[in-house]
């Protein structure tokens, strides 16, 4: 990634809010990342989870 | 009729859909999941999932065996389902975007349960390869 020198101090606050920004986009990769490669034997049960999406009528059949 | 558990990432998946496809395609999303970045067909694709989860339940070997899909190594035990929102047209008829492959445990014969590990898109295999990292290393 190529260093861009700001030039003025509002141009520098600019980008370091440019920076915070990618930084959290790395940050929810890394999470994504984990999260496909692990299971740590936690499971949810069909009818939490259609809770969660307020779905449980759909299991009423 | 059986109990359908889903593991912490598979539950992931579905709750998590659109920042999953996001990383994965790019954000905002295109193409057929473009219309993925309005909430109201977000929650129909995730009812979508509870509805193929629901027959899961209801019917354990509903679910294609996996074995049949070239490539497959560790989840040739497990099967899979496809599902999409009511109502969604893609090019061809029936066609479905996404993929749930499980496992039922303890065994195929008399099964207890049904794991769910992935939770993806058709595209890319992706459900597919999740699941081969997610999948039980034993029995």
């Amino acid at each position: 990634m190529a260093v861009r020198e700001p030039a003025t101090y509002e141009e520098a606050l600019e980008r370091i809010g440019e920076l915070e920004e990618e930084l959290e986009s790395l940050d929810a990769l890394l999470l994504l990342r984990e999260r496909a490669a692990s299971d740590d034997g936690t499971r949810h049960t069909l009818e939490d989870v259609a809770r969660e999406l307020g779905a449980e009528d759909l299991l009423d059949r | 009729m059986i109990h359908v558990e889903l593991s912490d990432a598979a539950r992931d998946d579905l709750l998590q859909l659109r920042e999953h496809l996001r990383a994965r395609h790019g954000a905002p999303l295109s193409g057929e999941f473009a219309e993925l970045e309005d909430d109201a067909n977000l929650l129909a694709v995730q009812h979508g999932a509870i509805r193929a989860l629901a027959t899961i339940r209801d019917n354990p070997w509903i679910g294609a065996e996996n074995r049949a899909r070239t490539g497959s190594r560790r989840i040739v035990d497990g099967r899979h389902v496809y599902f999409d929102r009511e109502g969604y047209r893609g090019r061809h008829a029936g066609d479905m975007r996404f993929r749930i492959v499980y496992r039922l445990e303890p065994d195929e014969g008399a099964p207890a349960r049904a794991t769910v590990y992935a939770i993806a898109e058709r595209a890319s295999q992706r459900a597919y390869k999740l699941a081969e990292r997610r999948w039980p290393r034993s029995g």
